[in-house]
């Protein structure tokens, strides 16, 4: 019988290095369009996907590997800072809500939330890190282009975890997505 | 199994217009907030309640001369905050007043009939609070 942790492991390192090359990606595609810094979030399918697959502790680590590895291939300090504070704040909230309503919420609802704080969180380092409150007027325009952006990959999110549960390596090593498919909770 | 069809919850419509709500609510906020976001602040000058002229806050500190048929006034401007610094009358009150730096404060100068505010608070940090002073 192979041994659990490997197939955990691989599975892990999968979800990291899709998280890198979805945030890789997104660099290249400009959309910035009415406000500067406003992305697709694409990265959060994989964060998402992930929250669903594994425990906490688990999606935590593959969040802040995937800041440090988008910062270091294609970005600087700055761009760190303001990642993984909206990481980790949406993050947070997504993990929140996916506990206490979890059983009552599609992906789409949780991703639009975990949109939403991402922009609380890099809005609240931008404030910091260039010592004014005057970034706090994007939060409006941010707030709804996040919901937007956050609907879309929560659809994607929607449509790719009964995919994935089909796929031995994610059915044998994730049995928490079994449950909640079987349930019907999740979609 | 699951099927391949997305199913929506009422939840997410519940979580989404929340969402919406507080977008809405900032917005709101912000608006109200004296415009003190987004624009940088200006002062603004009123001679007989009429608004003389608008003077964007300079980078380094400027002198602003206020010239009118009561008299003559020199107002300090400069990001740290908005201080008259001359008057030819005979109190001189508005030179004491504290500077400026938040737009619901304002410094009068009574026997020139004159006003000066700001259209937003500035940002320095620990601005005190500062209360309206009526110049005689």
């Amino acid at each position: 019988m192979r041994d659990k942790r490997t197939g955990r492991l691989v599975l892990m390192a999968l979800f990291l290095t899709a998280a890198w090359a979805v945030g890789a990606m997104e660099r290249l595609i400009s959309f910035d369009f009415a406000v500067p810094g406003v992305k697709l979030g694409l990265g959060n399918v994989v964060v998402l996907t992930a929250l669903y697959l594994f425990p906490f502790r688990e999606v935590l680590g593959i969040a802040l590997l995937k800041c440090v590895l988008v910062a270091m291939t294609f970005g600087s300090f700055p761009s760190l800072v303001y990642s993984v504070s909206g990481s980790l704040l949406s993050l947070l909230a997504m993990a929140c809500l996916l506990r206490g309503l979890g059983k009552r919420l599609s992906p789409v609802g949780v991703s639009a939330a975990g949109a939403v704080f991402h922009n609380l969180g890099q809005l609240a380092a931008a404030s910091v890190v260039m010592g004014t409150r005057y970034v706090w007027a994007y939060l409006p325009v941010l707030m709804v282009s996040g919901i937007i952006t956050g609907v879309i990959v929560g659809i994607a999110v929607g449509f790719l975890l009964p995919r994935l549960a089909k796929i031995p390596l994610v059915r044998d090593n994730c049995p928490r997505l079994r449950h909640l498919l079987d349930d019907g909770n999740v979609v | 199994m699951a099927t391949t069809k997305l199913h929506l919850k009422p939840w997410d419509g519940i979580v989404v217009a929340l969402l919406l709500l507080a977008a809405a609510v900032f917005f709101a906020l912000w608006q109200k907030d004296g415009a003190s976001l987004g624009t940088p602040p200006a002062v603004e000058i009123y001679v007989d309640g009429q608004l003389m002229r608008t003077v964007p806050i300079p980078s380094h500190k400027e002198e602003v001369r206020i010239e009118t048929a009561y008299g003559v006034n020199l107002l300090h401007i400069g990001p740290e905050g908005v201080a008259m610094a001359e008057a030819d009358c005979a109190s001189r009150d508005c030179v004491h007043t504290a500077p400026l730096t938040r737009a619901d404060g304002a410094i009068a100068c009574l026997p020139h009939r004159l006003l000066v505010r700001l259209s937003g608070n500035l940002s320095t940090k620990d601005a005190p609070e500062e209360v309206d002073v009526v110049a005689g």
